[in-house]
């Protein structure tokens, strides 16, 4: 499990899009994050949104890919 | 061949129908032709000797990277059968540069993968994961019959999570006994062959599907994930309640069910089909590729095959700045059992547009992650 600080799938999206800071590659990540975790960055549904295990979740997939957000 | 879609010299392509591995290797070395080609793909038979076709290609291309795979039915631009073998070979004016790799996966997908990137690497002196991905692109070749297409795919985007790797799973005209994946002089029945393109020109992938929602949409709340097997859609057994949603008894799903009516997990719109297989341990479903717990599906229906795969080609080609120097193509068995049944083939072909391609019909498609029922594909631009 990652140690994070964020708090919602929306602000660990915000981070993710700061990081690649480019929206093609955005696209990209956060559809391998879809497709292992379920969960659409973009668009996250209201009970996904402050849900910690999952983001916990996406936040781990992110971390494989080496995106590390620790707030 | 349309010429509204290839505009300048293209991708060199070759089919041979004979089942002699000498043979078919000469028929294809001397339809690529004079070509300075910078990889080489081919995609054979299972009847056919696919590491006799590999050496022979390695042999007329010495130096260049050569991969390939077991099929269930291969085609060109030019026709599509099942027992023959496809090639393509992609020109140095299109392709500055390929490197190759096979990862054998016994010991582990993730072993297997990484090697076989950090080999990639070595041979284009490029750390994959800084590649510009616009300018590189990977190809990925995986076994059919070991399950392993979604580890490999995540492994892929764990070294180089901005490249796209696409490809499909090697197949066996239907026997599911063995396949087999090839990259120059070696061969494995459980890897993986990936080749990564350092190219001269633009390119784009597709990836089109023939399926629109129904409206109809379930969550999956539990799953065997590793074995592909979903127990329950909505806190029921997952078979009842595919059933009933289209329309028929348990007992009356059957294949030609399951292929008119795959789960869609759907991202911007788009479908990225998962295809039931059969009704398991009395009520469970296996698929075709992994569905997580807590992924929202949506039941899917049929549309146009033949005119969905023209326009994703047309639209790829404008996407291109109208002018494509050719693709590579995997193809899902599954969409070739519907060409088949309806007597589709022609069209198919026609379908794409003349482009000089070379591909295969696949037991899976690669892009981002696994996919089932889908035409994947890299079109090279100008």
């Amino acid at each position: 499990m990652v140690a994070i600080a964020v708090s919602s799938m929306t602000d660990l999206a915000k981070r993710l899009e700061r990081e690649l800071n480019n929206p093609a590659s955005f696209r990209a990540v956060v559809t391998r994050v879809l497709l292992r975790t379920g969960v659409n960055l973009r668009e996250p549904k209201p009970a996904q949104n402050q849900d910690t295990a999952l983001v916990n979740k996406v936040a781990a997939a992110l971390a494989e890919m080496g995106y590390q957000f620790h707030g | 061949m349309d010429q509204g879609l290839l505009t300048r010299e293209g991708l060199h392509t070759a089919f041979s129908a004979r089942t002699e591995p000498a043979e078919a290797g000469r028929e294809l070395v001397e339809q690529l032709g004079a070509v300075d080609a910078a990889a080489v793909l081919f995609f054979a038979s299972p009847a056919i000797a696919g590491a006799r076709i590999a050496a022979t290609l390695t042999d007329r291309f010495p130096g260049v990277p050569v991969i390939g795979c077991t099929s269930a039915g291969e085609f060109t631009e030019r026709g599509t059968a099942t027992s023959g073998v496809s090639a393509v070979a992609l020109p140095r004016g299109i392709v500055h540069r390929g490197a190759a790799a096979l990862a054998r996966l016994d010991s582990g997908v993730e072993q297997g993968i990484t090697a076989a990137i950090m080999e990639v690497e070595k041979q284009l002196q490029v750390s994959l994961r800084d590649a510009d991905p616009a300018r590189y692109v990977g190809l990925v070749l995986i076994d059919g019959l070991h399950g392993s297409e979604e580890r490999v795919n995540e492994v892929l985007g764990n070294v180089a999570p901005l490249l796209s790797f696409v490809g499909g799973s090697a197949g066996d005209d239907l026997k599911f006994v063995k396949t087999e994946v090839y990259c120059g002089g070696a061969a494995s029945d459980h890897g993986a062959a990936v080749l990564v393109l350092d190219l001269a020109v633009p390119f784009t992938i597709v990836k089109t599907c023939s399926f629109e929602p129904t409206g109809k949409s379930f969550t999956i709340t539990e799953a065997d994930v590793p074995n592909r097997i979903v127990r329950q859609l909505d806190g029921r057994p997952a078979a009842q309640v595919y059933a009933e949603a289209v329309g028929c008894a348990v007992d009356a799903l059957d294949s030609s069910v399951f292929m008119a009516h795959p789960l869609g997990l759907m991202i911007d719109d788009q479908p990225w089909i998962r295809s039931p297989q059969q009704v398991v341990d009395g009520g469970a479903m296996k698929f075709y590729c992994q569905i997580l717990p807590g992924m929202e599906v949506d039941l899917m229906r049929g549309t146009d095959l033949i005119g969905d795969t023209r326009t994703a080609l047309r639209d790829a080609v404008a996407d291109l700045g109208g002018a494509a120097s050719g693709a590579v193509v995997f193809n899902c068995i599954l969409r070739r059992l519907e060409i088949d049944a309806k007597d589709y083939g022609d069209d198919f072909v026609a379908a794409l547009g003349g482009i000089p391609c070379a591909g295969f019909h696949t037991y899976g498609e690669s892009w981002l992650g696994h996919i089932n029922q889908t035409l994947t594909a890299v079109l090279f631009g100008r």
